[in-house]
């Protein structure tokens, strides 16, 4: 199993000129650090408007700089939104493989459409068409970076013929992943060979029928790209403590803040009468308080030993690398959160690299899927 | 933080008639009921001060408009229409009524005692039909608010889910009370329109329904059903 983190770039108010600089500069920081530990992957988001939440709409920008101060560590997009009238489908292509250059060959390439009216309604994007437009520009982008002369009639952009530059570096190209929140995306992921990119902050129990899905589908996919990626990834928190109170006052309480916040985001289902977004669904699942206390089943927040106990149920679930969340708007101290990851890759991380251990922390099977939050 | 509601209760307080005007014990069932439903987005400050500490604002700041044909109910025929702010209750999807009118005082002396609605007497027009809609909302003073529906797309009623609205009861005693009115419509027919539009055909600066003017329509729907006019209560 490997461990990547990712980031949002929240900014809690009160707001100070400062603020985002600090979000910024202390998560380049953190990432210096993380590549140094041997955490695998990076993976930031694109996000638009959404106050606190999330300030990172130039995730490019951003992943050039972590690119340029790293050297092993896989820089993500997570993800690129695949609306053409939010980002033109070339334009995507083009800052992709330049991220790609930049990082050496690092570049995991992320797509998926948004889900809340803040976004999508401000750039007149009608909610109906979103899943239909992601579908188009996945298939066009990997043509844009491998054909000298790329032209596209589609139902949602066309292009003259053209040569998009540059290429990435990668040979074909990046991997390609979609976010993954609901059971109908894991099978659309599957079915177009890209990789799973989990980004429900659930159970190893939600993801486990996910999975499941999507490993049997995948096997008779007609990939999008010029190549399959069946990897998984599930996303979740991450604070290896000094000890089991410290772990769940300070782990706990940010990510109680994070879905504080979620809470308040509206989601595309709520306002938005779709077939494309569940009616109600919200940015983030609003999680019942049964829910959010089962979260506690491999929630890597707490002591090493618990860490590495919870972590194993992702394992069993067939999840390859779990990508967390370590300072949701930025509660965690600066230094707390250095010294989270300097105890992860110290007591936790050699656990995994070791292979699969000896199985559930209780013998007891990983729970059942409940319904899946989207 | 989200951003918290700067209203006082008191400022939703009612002064109650001496005599208790008489109507049907609620709830009613109202048959053939239609119901024109807007979603749109508001600037954040003028929500923020017409809601209640109580509740946050959500992103973006967006109001509910709700208007009601109810043909048939125990306290006669009536229509009746919200202004509903988009927030968030203890985390979770809620509409704050800000404002209410109906045209039947019956209807009106049951939601200030037992909805918790600021409402007031007015002039509702309301047209509905299979392709179009339209409403005008106007109170003693004159027109506020009209809606139009150009076209209309029917859709499967499964795709609709509206929040419970939330108001501040004025009690006997002169005291405030947050209450809640659960959904009330269960729907048979559904249609959206992707085109809809609020305009402000006088105006109206002091009014909330103008105070709170439309920025950009999110979504608009017109229902069929079967409605419950029912008591609110106090949040569980």
């Amino acid at each position: 199993m490997k461990f990547g983190i990712f980031y949002e770039h929240s900014v809690q108010k009160p707001w100070t000129r400062e603020s985002e600089l600090r979000a910024y500069h202390q998560a380049l920081e953190q990432i210096e650090l993380a590549d140094e530990l041997g955490f695998d992957q990076v993976w930031e988001v694109e996000h638009h408007f959404l106050e606190e939440y999330s300030h990172s709409s130039a995730p490019e920008v951003f992943l050039a700089a972590a690119a340029a101060r790293t050297k092993r560590i896989h820089i993500g997009q997570g993800i690129a939104v695949c609306l053409p009238q939010m980002n033109h489908p070339a334009r995507i292509a083009e800052r992709a493989a330049a991220l790609d250059l930049i990082s050496n060959g690092r570049l995991e390439f992320g797509t998926g459409r948004s889900a809340t009216w803040t976004e999508v309604g401000a750039f007149g994007i009608d909610p109906d068409n979103t899943k239909e437009m992601w579908d188009e520009v996945i298939r066009a982008i990997p043509k844009m970076w491998t054909e000298d002369e790329f032209e596209w009639k589609g139902k949602y952009f066309t292009m003259p013929p053209r040569n998009v530059l540059p290429k990435p570096i990668q040979d074909p190209h990046p991997p390609m992943w979609v976010a993954v929140s609901s059971p109908e995306t894991a099978v659309q992921a599957a079915e177009r060979g890209i990789g799973m990119l989990g980004v429900t902050l659930g159970t190893p129990a939600d993801y486990k029928r996910l999975v499941a899905d999507y490993r049997r589908i995948i096997k008779n996919c007609d990939p999008v790209g010029k190549f399959v990626n069946n990897q998984v990834n599930a996303a979740s928190w991450l604070y290896c403590g000094e000890d089991e109170n410290e772990a769940r006052a300070v782990g706990g309480g940010a990510a109680f803040n994070f879905f504080r916040t979620a809470a308040h985001l509206v989601g595309l289902g709520g306002i938005y009468p779709s077939h494309a977004y569940t009616a109600h669904a919200n940015a983030t699942a609003l999680l019942s308080q049964a829910e959010i206390q089962s979260l506690r089943e491999g929630f890597p927040v707490g002591t090493p030993e618990q860490i590495v106990e919870n972590l194993r149920y992702w394992e069993e679930v067939g999840i390859e690398r779990v990508v967390c969340m370590i300072n949701f708007d930025q509660q965690i101290p600066h230094k707390k959160v250095l010294a989270s990851l300097e105890r992860f890759a110290k007591y936790v991380m050699p656990e995994f690299a070791k292979g699969k251990g000896p199985g559930k922390r209780s013998g007891q099977p990983a729970p059942e899927a409940p319904p899946m939050a989207t | 933080m989200p951003d918290e509601g700067l209203a006082r209760h008191e400022e939703y307080r009612i002064e109650l008639p001496k005599e208790r005007p008489q109507y049907p014990a609620l709830p009613w069932k109202c048959a053939n009921a239609t119901m024109i439903n807007v979603y749109f987005e508001v600037r954040k400050r003028p929500l923020l001060e017409r809601l209640p500490p109580e509740f946050c604002r959500s992103s973006p700041a967006y109001c509910r408009l709700t208007i009601i044909e109810n043909p048939d109910s125990p306290g006669g025929a009536f229509r009746d229409a919200i202004l509903g702010l988009g927030s968030r209750l203890n985390m979770m999807p809620a509409v704050f009524v800000a404002a209410s009118i109906t045209d039947n005082p019956k209807a009106l002396a049951a939601g200030i005692a037992e909805r918790s609605f600021p409402s007031t007497l007015g002039k509702i027009e309301f047209e509905a039909g299979v392709s179009s809609a339209r409403a005008l909302i106007s109170d003693s003073r004159g027109p506020l608010l009209e809606v139009t529906l150009p076209q209309l797309q029917t859709i499967e009623p499964s795709r609709l889910a509206y929040d419970h609205a939330d108001g501040i009861l004025t009690t006997p005693d002169g005291g405030t009370q947050l209450m809640v009115v659960g959904p009330d419509i269960e729907i048979t027919r559904a249609a959206i329109c992707k085109n809809g539009r609020i305009d402000y055909p006088a105006e109206r600066a002091d009014s909330p329904w103008q105070i709170l003017d439309c920025r950009n329509v999110v979504s608009a729907q017109v229902v069929q059903g079967t409605r419950e006019f029912k008591a609110g209560h106090q949040p569980r």
